[in-house]
């Protein structure tokens, strides 16, 4: 039991397919080396935007059978396959209880490669499953299939809180006893056209060349212009800590807590005094029962977007007082770009990472601050530090604010 | 006809390996889905696997065999699919 009388959820298992390897060793050297695994996109006609973070390499059929990855589209196979990992890292032997899975536009992709067809063939040529490769919700639906989970499978769409949104519904599933042990997840395949041009035209992407590509994503920077987009799919199994002894599970961490707030505002734009989105950091340490100055590490949103990133600085500086200034911040999008909908998960699994190892990842690219991004914001290089409590946030379009606090294992 | 009926049966175990890997015969009057008489041959078929099998053939074939207004309710047997798409071709 935690000091609140909550159960005590543990992390016993994590998963990723990443633009920075599909291991979570692999995602930490990229982010503890602060070295970006971005690269120039590969697209059918040129748009201003030329670099992304893709998952090379990725095999479908390393995890699915032949029959799974027919019926499949990107984002379905990318969380498949990091939930397989995951499900094996943690040696699981029974179906988890739920699933929770977060993301922001499903198979978008797969939706504009049907309308495509329709347009140029006709209706009858449209891919017959195409509807079943669209949905947001049927990544979770072919691994509640595929995992025989027949309690909550939920999938959830908070733009880019989606997946820290899940670790917090996952989080309240195993405290009140729902689940013994909960899958979540988190998805994201946006790296197509129109996906691209629709993020290009709300000006919400950096326009760096191509041969910039390591360059591009550079958080809180005061030469920052825009997001990097990235895909990519985290999984993590939440555990009740009775679960985890009972089967001498190897544990990664605690998630201590979680909260949610909306600014009820803009569509895009966040509120600049990062009033709200501090309320979310606040209400997620009062769950998890942790002082702000107990807080040893913070893994921004850091979307380096002119912004996003003045307004996280803000509120970053509301919920810690003045701890703010003494608290260790990274901003893994520098390295593994905006995998949206998954971007909550992945830095989740960066930031379990960073505690096992007592180190705190840079943030890169961050050669000249902007003066109005004025933390400690890890420049450059990381540093060893004693890590015990961290605080993942992210934020997403139509206002929302997420947060979670980790413990170290 | 024979040709047709290869072409299903060869996008049939395309589509379920394990048909062809166990030596199910598959004829005109082999059944898709399931069948009420236990003394007739079925396929087992699931429903998402019909579907599959159709854009097999549509693509095979260059057809569009929604536009036939084909139903998948109305496919019973191989021999159905068969006469389907010669239809359409």
């Amino acid at each position: 039991m935690t000091a609140r009388g909550h159960r005590r959820v543990l992390v016993t298992g994590m998963g990723v397919e990443s633009c920075a390897g599909g291991t979570p060793e692999e995602l930490w050297k990229a982010l503890s080396a602060g070295e970006p695994a971005l690269a120039p996109l590969e697209l059918e006609e040129p748009l201003p935007c030329e670099v992304g973070g893709a998952v090379t390499g990725f095999e479908p059929g390393d995890y699915m059978s032949r029959q799974q990855v027919r019926r499949t589209s990107r984002f379905q196979q990318l969380l498949f396959a990091a939930a397989v990992k995951a499900v094996e890292k943690a040696g699981l032997r029974t179906p988890p209880d739920a699933l929770y899975v977060g993301t922001g536009g499903g198979g978008l992709d797969e939706s504009a490669r049907l309308v495509t067809v329709l347009r140029e063939r006709g209706w009858a040529a449209m891919n017959r499953l195409g509807l079943l490769r669209l949905l947001p919700n049927m990544a979770a639906g072919l691994l509640a299939g595929e995992l025989s989970v027949t309690g909550p499978v939920l999938t959830l769409s908070t733009a880019c809180s989606s997946s820290t949104d899940a670790l917090g519904a996952g989080l309240r599933a195993v405290r009140d006893g729902t689940a013994e042990v909960a899958l979540v997840g988190g998805v994201e395949s946006w790296l197509d056209l129109p996906c691209l041009a629709s993020f290009t035209l709300l000006d919400a992407l950096s326009r760096r060349p191509a041969a910039e590509a390591a360059l591009a994503s550079r958080p809180f920077d005061r030469d920052r212009d825009g997001m990097v987009p990235a895909e990519g799919a985290g999984v993590l199994v939440l555990e009740s800590e009775e679960s985890a002894l009972r089967r001498g599970a190897e544990v990664h961490g605690e998630l201590l807590g979680a909260a949610a707030t909306c600014d009820a505002g803009h569509a895009v734009a966040p509120r600049a005094d990062g009033e709200v989105a501090a309320r979310a950091v606040v209400r997620a340490l009062a769950d998890a029962g942790v002082e702000p100055e107990a807080v040893d590490l913070l893994s921004a949103h850091g979307t380096s977007t002119p912004l996003n990133d003045r307004a996280e600085t803000a509120a970053i500086r509301r919920a810690f007082g003045a701890h703010a200034g003494q608290l260790a911040i990274t901003a893994p999008k520098s390295v593994i770009g905006h995998a949206c909908g998954a971007c909550g998960i992945l830095e989740s699994v960066g930031l379990l990472m960073a505690l096992r190892h007592d180190f705190v990842p840079p943030t890169a690219n961050l050669e000249n601050p902007d003066p109005e991004c004025d933390l400690d914001y890890t420049p450059l290089k990381g540093r060893p530090a004693s890590l015990s409590v961290a605080v993942k946030q992210n934020f997403g379009f139509g206002g929302q604010n997420s947060a979670l606090v980790f413990g170290a294992a | 006809m024979a040709d047709a009926l290869s072409l299903v049966a060869r996008s049939l175990t395309e589509i379920r390996p394990d048909l062809g890997e166990e030596g199910t015969p598959i004829t005109r009057e082999s059944v898709l889905f399931y069948a009420r008489d236990p003394g007739v041959p079925i396929l087992g078929l699931d429903s998402m696997e019909a579907l599959e099998l159709l854009a097999i053939l549509e693509e095979e074939c260059d057809v569009q065999l929604a536009d036939t207004g084909i139903r998948i309710a109305e496919l019973h047997t191989v021999g159905d699919v068969v006469d389907a798409l010669e239809k359409a071709l």
